[in-house]
């Protein structure tokens, strides 16, 4: 017979409890092993096809492992509504400062430049939103709505930010469309957008996110872009510039619409597989093997 | 049916099981799973991975409590008992399920079935 408590310890070794509690639920489970061991041990002949038996109890030990230590840590720190509140208080707070102190140091000039000058700060927003999130989660810090999200999120926004940061100080072939005012798409931008979106989505695929949410991810920088641009808006219109909105359109255009598509072009090719795991369900669904497991006619 | 759905009634049904259950008596989780499993004549099976779980949660909502006491065989267990909020719970849970399954009779005439 196997040595149940060292078993279970080991293999629940991601579990991140106190260690009084970790020490009680490993008891508490290597028990349970134990009793269900010893009572299929009466009827299977070897020990060890007993102990394999056994241990079909348990599909999963990481995932039983998030399970107990959500539902063991959440009642001692924050509920999951106080937790999301964090972290989006911590977000909203990150962006407006960022863009405070846009406003208050460039108060004459206010053009895409403005916002690219800036866009290594308002960079680090997803890292504040994963760290905020990271410790949010208390007891559950590295799980699948971090890696898969917020590791994806960051990978994308940054990659994309760098890249026209990069390449936007560069003579590089550009697409100019003649109409009442010029607008001008940065084609090696836009070339490397796809590479982007293609690793978000991969990434977030990679975490088994579901469609929707690699879609988010892929296209993140350019959704991102597009909040910051409406952000922008009403001081625009504050600042007396005329022809405000003529500016946000195009400004829209080119650092939201379009790197969207080419995003979303990139994406393509990991956006038709199916995921396996039910990310971004989390509560319900991830707990679904919290019921009975077996209904049977 | 949706996932979430399934879960949800699996979720709800599996609590009302257990604190139906130990609204008689304190049990641990293997004698949990066990009496669970037997009078329901195998339709409804806790594995250790779906149990602990929802009894943890359960324990943190206050509807249930566990304590470590020797069982008949001398060996240390974890028993679960009711706290008077889980007793608070049990009678709506039930009318609850009974007007779900009355609802569910109406519609699919399952008690014909």
């Amino acid at each position: 017979m196997p040595d149940w408590k060292k078993l279970v310890r080991e293999r629940l070794s991601v579990l991140n409890l106190p260690p009084s509690a970790k020490n009680e639920v490993i008891a508490e489970l290597a028990a349970h092993l134990e009793e269900i061991h010893e009572k299929v041990r009466q009827t299977c002949v070897t020990d060890a096809g007993a102990v394999e038996l056994t241990l079909q109890e348990i599909d999963n030990w990481r995932v039983l492992a998030r399970n107990i230590g959500r539902a063991k840590s959440e009642g001692d720190s924050m509920n999951h509504r106080t937790k999301s509140l964090l972290w989006l208080l911590v977000a909203v707070t990150w962006l407006g400062a960022s863009l405070s102190v846009m406003l208050l140091q460039r108060t004459d000039r206010l053009y895409p430049d403005l916002i690219l000058f800036y866009l290594p700060w308002l960079a680090t927003l997803p890292l504040v939103c994963a760290g905020a999130a990271y410790l949010a989660q208390g007891a559950d810090p590295i799980n699948d709505r971090i890696k898969g999200l917020w590791l994806s999120v960051t990978v994308t926004w940054l990659g994309a930010i760098l890249s026209l940061m990069v390449l936007d100080r560069a003579d590089h072939p550009s697409l100019v469309l003649r109409r009442p005012i010029p607008v001008v798409f940065h084609l090696p931008w836009l070339a490397t957008l796809i590479l982007v979106g293609a690793a978000g989505a991969y990434l977030a695929q990679r975490a088994d996110a579901p469609r929707k949410t690699r879609l988010v991810v892929a296209t993140s920088p350019a959704l991102l872009l597009g909040i910051v641009m409406l952000l922008l808006l009403p001081w625009r219109f504050a600042g007396g510039y005329r022809w405000a909105l003529t500016f946000f359109a195009i400004d829209a255009e080119n650092l939201a619409v379009v790197p969207s598509l080419a995003l979303l072009f990139g994406a393509l090719p990991f956006l038709r597989q199916r995921s396996a795991n039910s990310f971004l369900l989390p509560k319900d669904d991830a707990n679904a093997s919290m019921g009975p497991t077996v209904l049977r006619e | 049916m949706t996932k979430r759905i399934r879960s949800q009634i699996a979720r709800g049904s599996a609590e009302l099981a257990i604190l139906a259950l130990l609204a008689d008596q304190s049990l641990y989780g293997f004698e949990i799973a066990r009496q669970i499993g037997e009078r329901t004549n195998g339709a409804l099976t806790f594995t250790l991975a779906s149990l602990y779980p929802l009894l943890y949660e359960m324990e943190k909502r206050g509807s249930v409590e566990g304590r470590w006491q020797r069982n008949h065989a001398g060996r240390d267990r974890r028993y679960y008992r009711l706290t008077p909020a889980g007793r608070k719970q049990l009678a709506p849970l039930r009318q609850e399920w009974r007007a779900f399954f009355h609802a569910l009779d109406v519609l699919a005439g399952v008690s014909h079935a």
